[in-house]
């Protein structure tokens, strides 16, 4: 699944430590989903886009399938 | 509070994830640390117990056992409540990976020697199999999304 995870975090300056913090996980789970290792549950999305004030479908999109 | 803004801990004016992740992290070196001493212990005991030193009573070594079971049972739900998905997904599969390892290594085993075909199946030998394979794939996982 591609995000703007590492794009929206860049715009407000915060460190990859920082957003773990504001969203009650781990680093490693930041980076995971940045870099696309690890799709969030449903909870976790929600809980990013509203962090962003944005909807789910901003930050997460579905690739196309062939 | 708008929607870029989480709560702030009073104390250490962080947010407050990043609170609890440090409280997390403390109480995981402290578990950690506990444990070790437990295993110094555990092992000294054992030792004297072997030597003859220290006379343990059926209670007291079925006490010990117990006790440190309901201490890992209790470790393992604490784990679970606490780490995030990602480390609850990185160990369900590593726990996976080990369960079905024993099982292929563990039943063909047990009927090869059922039959006579080969030796008793070894209890130490098949956990190493499980805890080995477990523990390669977890460094596996953790390798891949390092790099």
């Amino acid at each position: 699944m591609h995000n703007r995870l590492r794009l929206l975090r860049a715009e407000r300056g915060w460190s990859q430590a920082e957003l773990a913090g504001r969203l009650d996980v781990s680093r490693q789970a930041v980076n995971a989903i940045e870099t696309g290792k690890h799709d969030p549950s449903l909870s976790l999305a929600f809980r990013i886009a509203r962090l962003f004030d944005l909807s789910v479908e901003q930050v997460f999109a579905d690739p196309p399938r062939d | 509070m708008n929607a870029t803004e989480t709560p702030l801990s009073p104390e250490a004016g962080r947010p407050a994830g990043e609170a609890r992740a440090l409280r997390r992290r403390r109480i995981y070196a402290a578990i950690f640390v506990f444990s070790l001493l437990l295993g110094v212990a555990v092992g000294v005991s054992m030792g004297m117990a072997e030597e003859g030193v220290l006379k343990l009573t059926l209670e007291s070594a079925w006490g010990l056992a117990a006790a440190g079971a309901l201490l890992i049972a209790g470790f393992s739900v604490w784990f679970y409540r606490w780490v995030d998905e990602v480390e609850v997904q990185d160990n369900l599969w590593a726990n996976t990976v080990g369960l079905h390892v024993g099982l292929v290594v563990g039943v063909p085993w047990a009927f090869l020697a059922h039959l006579g075909h080969a030796p008793q199946v070894n209890l130490s030998i098949l956990f190493l199999f499980i805890v080995g394979s477990t523990a390669l794939y977890y460094t596996a996982v953790k390798l891949w999304r390092l790099f």
